[in-house]
């Protein structure tokens, strides 16, 4: 597909700029902002800045406008801008899938290898730093490609259905928070008031703990992208 | 009960509150999805993809790096 002309971006900008702040206002997006504050408060400046530049990326992409494609199904519509709902039809995440069917083998073999070299790092060091966002930003630019030009209606699933697992979530969530603030500081761990970081440290204190999370972790991620 | 257990109580009522919601939406005629179904709900679209791909990087992040 060919790129927008200069103009056409310029002239694109400013409605972008108008629906931003409105596509802020998104359970996701909100989601990272929320965290983004928590990681900020938390001391975490680094990760902060990575939650908030994602919440806003996502925004500013739902605010740009795009032409519907010729099989665009549903979409919204909205001060003359088509918003498509960009999704994954059956046959394109069948394709993936089968793709990543076939890549199986040398992916676990690339993670083995991977977890066993980086579990031997020093936790928060510079070179475990660099090795883990590595597959990190690779898995996010990826997902952005991908999810660039696919569209499909979506599954629809029922609201009460979907509520049962957002209140599951947020409770957990909030489990997780509450556990935060009770420590003496934000950034001091707890015995009284563990967080799942703190509970995770035994774990990953050793070379082959780290590993063996680093594997799993990494096969969440393949997990994911099959979806 | 000292607060250390209540907490780690919260921490494994959770999962299993999952579990029960997973059962719940294998039951023929559910209104409950699985998480599956969900997960994929969410991944359809760019922002929902993006946003979890994100949410895994953040874990890895979390666990690992400065």
């Amino acid at each position: 597909m060919a790129a927008p002309a200069p103009n056409a971006r310029r002239a694109a900008f400013a409605p972008s700029l108008w629906q931003f702040p409105r596509r802020l206002v998104h359970p996701l997006i909100l989601t990272f902002l929320t965290a983004a504050l928590f990681s900020y408060l938390a001391a975490d400046t680094v990760r902060a800045a990575c939650l908030l530049a994602v919440g806003l990326a996502l925004a500013w992409d739902r605010a740009r406008p795009r032409a519907p494609l010729p099989s665009s199904g549903a979409g919204e519509r909205g001060r003359g801008i088509s918003h498509p709902v960009t999704g994954f039809s059956n046959e394109s995440a069948e394709q993936r899938r089968a793709a990543m069917g076939r890549l199986l083998v040398p992916a676990v073999i690339a993670a083995v290898a991977y977890s066993s070299i980086v579990g031997w790092l020093q936790r928060y060091s510079w070179p475990a730093t660099i090795s883990v966002a590595i597959p990190c930003a690779f898995a996010v630019l990826i997902a952005w490609r991908v999810s660039a030009d696919s569209q499909a209606e979506p599954e629809r699933l029922t609201r009460a259905g979907i509520a049962a697992w957002a209140v599951l979530v947020a409770g957990a969530s909030i489990w997780e928070v509450t556990a935060l603030f009770l420590q003496p500081a934000l950034s001091t761990d707890s015995y009284a008031h563990p967080t799942l970081s703190y509970l995770a440290n035994p774990v990953l204190a050793s070379a082959p703990g780290r590993s063996v999370v680093l594997f799993l972790w990494l096969a969440f991620g393949w997990h994911l992208a099959r979806r | 009960m000292s607060s250390h257990n209540i907490t780690l109580v919260g921490y494994l009522l959770f999962p299993a509150l999952g579990i029960g919601l997973t059962a719940l939406a294998h039951r023929p005629g559910s209104r409950v999805p699985t998480l599956g179904a969900l997960s994929t709900r969410i991944m359809h679209g760019r922002t929902g993809r993006i946003a979890v791909v994100a949410w895994w990087a953040w874990l890895g992040l979390h666990l690992f790096s400065k």
